[in-house]
């Protein structure tokens, strides 16, 4: 056949060939490589919007093999990473767009910004002291508030972007200021500051910032029928392998608290047989209407636990309530004995993909 | 559809668009749809003209015909006396085989050999061929697929732009 390379090396085009073998030879390729053969030129292209052959490709689409990854990222950015059997490789494929209408602006900034110091110098943001802070963002600005006591009165600070300065604000008792029930739902940010076993300071501030001052509220936790709860030892946000007599763990956020319930495990074949936890029941709670309880709301179904409930030794927590969804992050870590490494330890989520949504109703 | 009349000896004498005769087994000739419908019509005698394959094509064609009839033939023979294993290494064979056939054309090559197995309707041979162009296109830009290809690009930059925002989660 060697005529052919030399004499006709002009004689045949790609863009020559009868158009169902151009489709043939398309349907070899993986969708963003057809995708891609549009920019080729316009034969091309139109081949390509032919409605019988998007008919075609929708239809091989559904048996096509693809492993897709995605690291969480600002959204603009966000990019799902696709292997495709059909060509054996990777392909990054551009999401932001498609996750713009489901992200809230919160959860992606368009530059990432540092803000100066709070007047009381550098703070931690350790877990327990995550649900006394808040980021709140609208489009091109962003408000970052904390509470915290400061001569044993529950003060709030405040960074507005607009200004780029921090305000303070002392909060005042509860009285019969606090929006009632639902009519504060959407309208005030809660902001833990102090959180013991058997009740919470609490900073409630209106979302609109009005200059109204804060609203102290103190729920109590009565958790019913156990007069030993209250002697119990509860951590907040993080449970570690110290507090081996630690049987509840209080996650709190946005006016909302979940209580983790876990038990010791009995492994006569471990020294420290109470440092290994199981899982026993997770509740969600919020504020009562007039903010001085915290009230049962509801709990993950037993089915569930028991699909979760995993032995664990150190957990950590984090909750976000918007739009009526309740978000309940849980990490535990465990120990886990290598031959050659000895001890070391995994965390891991407590659902595979390690989120947990609760619906109030 | 009534089954054709193949006889193991008789030769179809299949004439190329350059003129050329190639004496081609019924049994081999079978593979082609056109050839397996005249045959069904008895439109066998004499020279068939093959207008749209000229003879280098043709006798590439006929090659990868020989070699795919010569496994079946074996493969039946092979399947009633033989493992599995025998057959799928002998799938593996042919598969190496048909890879250096293709892999030893050039693109024009490739091309009229897509034409003619389309043109003869020899479907194994016609996908064999258009996988084969898509593997030189996968991973490539649309430029260099335009450089490979030797295409023009007759989009404007605005409309360029267009296709690339209706389409940028395909980009990388």
């Amino acid at each position: 056949m060697d005529n052919h390379s030399n004499s006709t090396t002009n004689a045949v085009s790609f863009c020559l060939l009868p158009s169902d073998l151009i489709h043939n030879i398309l349907l070899y390729l993986a969708l963003p490589e057809i995708m891609g053969m549009k920019l080729v030129n316009k034969s091309i292209s139109y081949l390509i919007s032919d409605q019988n052959f998007v008919r075609e490709i929708n239809s091989r689409s559904k048996s096509a093999s693809w492993l897709f990854v995605y690291k969480k990222r600002w959204c603009r950015n966000a990019v799902l990473e696709g292997f495709s059997d059909q060509s054996t490789r990777w392909f990054k494929i551009a999401i932001g767009d498609l996750l713009k209408p489901v992200i809230s602006p919160a959860e992606d900034f368009k530059t990432v910004k540092e803000i100066p110091a709070s007047p009381l110098g550098p703070r931690g943001t350790s877990s327990w002291r995550r649900s006394g802070m808040k980021l709140v963002a609208e489009r091109d600005r962003f408000r970052f508030l904390f509470a915290e006591l400061v001569d044993d009165r529950p003060v709030l600070f405040e960074y507005k972007s607009e200004t780029e300065t921090w305000l303070s604000m002392e909060a005042k008792e509860n009285t019969g200021n606090l929006p009632r029930g639902d009519e504060r739902e959407g309208d005030c940010i809660f902001l833990n500051v102090t959180n013991r076993p058997n009740g919470s300071v609490v900073v409630a501030v209106r979302s609109q910032s009005n200059n109204a001052p804060p609203v102290i509220i103190r729920p109590r936790i009565d958790v019913g029928g156990n007069n030993n709860n209250d002697r119990q030892q509860v951590d907040v946000g993080f449970c570690n392998w110290g507090s081996a007599a630690t049987d509840r763990l209080h996650v709190y956020g946005d006016g909302h608290m979940v209580i983790i319930r876990s038990s010791g495990v009995d492994d006569e074949s471990s020294s420290e047989a109470r440092s290994v936890r199981k899982l026993r029941s997770i509740e969600v709670w919020g504020l009562s209407r007039n903010g001085e309880n915290w009230e049962y709301k509801s709990r993950v179904p037993s089915d569930l636990m028991k699909k979760i409930s995993k032995d664990y030794g150190v957990m950590i927590g984090c909750l976000e309530k918007a739009d009526w969804v309740i978000k309940i992050v849980l990490m535990s870590i465990m120990s886990v004995y290598g031959k050659y490494s000895g001890y070391h330890m995994i965390w891991r989520p407590i659902l595979g993909l390690g989120f947990y949504f609760l619906i109030v109703t | 559809m009534s089954t054709p009349s193949v006889s193991v000896n008789r030769v179809l004498k299949l004439k190329s668009s350059d003129g050329e005769i190639f004496e081609v087994k019924q049994t081999v000739a079978v593979q082609s749809g056109v050839l397996k419908q005249m045959m069904e019509d008895g439109c066998t005698e004499g020279e068939i003209p093959l207008n749209n394959v000229d003879s280098p094509t043709l006798a590439k064609i006929i090659e990868w015909c020989n070699k795919h009839h010569d496994n079946d033939v074996e493969g039946r023979v092979l399947s009633e006396e033989r493992e599995k294993e025998k057959e799928k290494e002998k799938a593996a064979d042919m598969k190496k085989w048909e890879s250096e056939f293709i892999d030893a054309l050039n693109r024009d090559e490739i091309y009229f050999l897509l034409t003619g197995s389309n043109y003869m309707d020899i479907k194994e041979l016609l996908d064999c061929a258009a996988q084969k162009v898509a593997d030189m296109v996968k991973g490539k830009t649309p430029e260099a697929i335009r450089e490979m290809f030797n295409i023009q690009s007759d989009f404007t930059e605005e409309e360029e732009e267009a296709i690339r925002k209706e389409n940028q989660w395909a980009f990388d």
